[in-house]
């Protein structure tokens, strides 16, 4: 077997051995990466920026721990950047994993950022995925009623920054984090009656699909996966896990290109070999 | 037995460890398929599905329905005859029940689709008209838009099955149109081999962070 076939056949273990020195290298000696802000990433700080502080932000949790790695990054910026505000959230989660996870960073940012349960933030709770549509069109009218406690059980009308809360316009922004994709169900009962503010943190599977409503307008700001959290990240000034995972998100990509390269150089050369061969062979 | 549990710093250790070995099984598989990794996914859906029942029960149920229903809204005992309603589908004697409640909720399901197909399209719809000139464009901007419009068209044309494209002015713009979403999806698989590295980076910064604590 020639060099060309070789490349074409390389053991798969040998390529895992390779990302794994790949992506552990930048995570050990952390390097330095220059971080691109995209105008989406911008619009989305300047858009929780300009949310009214008398308004409360909804902190959409559709994610679970598949997809930690990303929407963490991404809701925990998010949520920092509310507290450094001093603008309230409550989280909303339609994953029960999610909804644990959510409820941990919020604690942990409070916890720094010296803010309070119940008058700074909230969580509502886990909501099973399959209300999400009637969800999604009810609360906007009464949200006492459609919410009705946090997850405690505690009743919204008893909770201090909730009190006032009583439907859509008292709701400054739906921040929308997710590796589902259910934007469209949030543009069309919430953004097209109401045009309030959405922000929308998808993992990156699913991000190239939200152009659109990013183009129309129908969502104010985009944080495309992990990089969308990085840029985040470098807005705020904080440089967090997004922003640690970057070195070793270049040098994945790196060596992913390098092994499509080489396996074409070696098909590409294989080919040729074999017409030539099939040109001066038997009977050629 | 169990007053370990009580000391956080100790169960904070031993939920890495968990972790880490839970993380190290399911990899195993990229070597090859083995005992060990079959345990781990065992245990892991087998987790997720009784963590999921808890969370449901503690986080919804109990807060909204069953404290209601003790505090004296007894009408909330209507909600448990309409879910058990979905479970005669396993009678084929009173499967007729379940069909109520699946029709009542695939009406309503259509009627709330019908109605988010406007507040979606619409908009975009809208946006798909770009000026080409005027509206103190730059020449970057008129480009943009220029190019956009082609693309558009294109694509559309690929997808326009009414007659066949025989004569080149059908079949070149539906040619071009196939091209443009061959670099849509290319581009949209990039991104999707991002996200894969950014869940790997995820779980190989755990193993490194904080369970044998080599990265910063």
């Amino acid at each position: 077997m020639g060099i060309f076939e070789k490349l074409q056949h390389i053991d798969r273990r040998v390529m895992y051995v390779l990302l794994a020195l790949v992506l552990a290298a930048p995570l050990i000696w952390v390097w330095g990466q220059p971080i691109e802000v995209s105008p989406a990433v911008r619009k989305a700080y300047d858009t929780i920026e300009k949310m009214p502080s008398d308004k409360v932000a909804i902190i959409v949790i559709y994610w679970g721990s598949g997809t930690i790695a990303e929407n963490r990054p991404q809701t925990e910026a998010i949520m920092r950047h509310l507290f450094e505000l001093n603008k309230k959230f409550a989280i909303l989660a339609f994953s029960p994993e999610g909804s644990t996870f959510a409820l941990d960073s919020a604690k942990t940012l409070a916890a720094q950022m010296g803010k309070k349960y119940g008058t700074d933030w909230v969580h509502l709770g886990y909501k099973p995925p399959a209300n999400l549509v009637p969800l999604v069109q009810s609360f906007p009218r009464n949200v006492n009623r459609a919410l009705v406690a946090d997850k405690d059980g505690t009743p919204l009308s008893k909770i201090p920054m909730m009190r006032g809360v009583k439907d859509i316009h008292d709701i400054g922004l739906i921040a929308d984090t997710t590796s589902v994709g259910e934007l469209d169900v949030w543009i069309a009962y919430v953004y097209g009656p109401y045009r309030t503010p959405i922000v929308y943190a998808p993992t990156a599977v699913i991000a190239p699909e939200a152009f659109n409503p990013l183009d129309a307008g129908q969502i104010k700001g985009l944080l495309p996966g992990l990089q969308g959290a990085a840029a985040y990240e470098r807005l705020l000034g904080r440089a967090g896990f997004a922003t640690k995972a970057m070195g070793a998100l270049s040098t994945s990509h790196i060596l992913i290109i390098l092994l499509i390269i080489a396996g074409n150089v070696g098909y590409i050369s294989s080919l040729r070999r074999r017409r030539r061969e099939g040109e001066t062979g038997p009977g050629g | 037995m169990f007053s370990w549990l009580a000391n956080t710093e100790t169960t904070g250790v031993v939920t890495v460890w968990i972790a880490a070995i839970g993380t190290l099984a399911i990899y195993s598989l990229l070597y090859k398929e083995n005992p060990v990794y079959r345990m781990a996914e065992h245990v892991f859906i087998g987790s997720a599905a009784g963590y999921g029942v808890f969370v449901t029960w503690s986080q919804l149920l109990k807060p909204q329905w069953w404290d209601r229903i003790t505090q004296g809204e007894w009408y909330w005992v209507l909600a448990l005859i309409a879910g058990s309603m979905f479970y005669f589908i396993y009678s084929q004697r009173y499967v007729w029940i379940s069909r109520i409640i699946f029709g009542t909720l695939l009406g309503l399901i259509a009627g709330a689709a019908f109605k988010g197909f406007a507040g979606i399209n619409i908009d975009r719809i809208y946006a798909s008209f770009k000026p080409v000139y005027g509206h103190e464009l730059s020449v970057g901007g008129i480009l943009n838009n220029v190019l956009f419009i082609v693309i558009l068209l294109a694509v559309m044309s690929y997808f326009f099955f009414s007659f066949e494209h025989r004569s080149r002015v059908a079949s070149a713009p539906a040619k071009m149109g196939r091209w443009f979403l061959m670099f849509a999806f290319g581009a949209m698989f990039g991104s999707t081999v991002m996200a894969r590295m950014s869940l790997l980076i995820g779980r190989v910064y755990f193993l490194l962070h904080d369970w044998l604590h080599l990265a910063r």
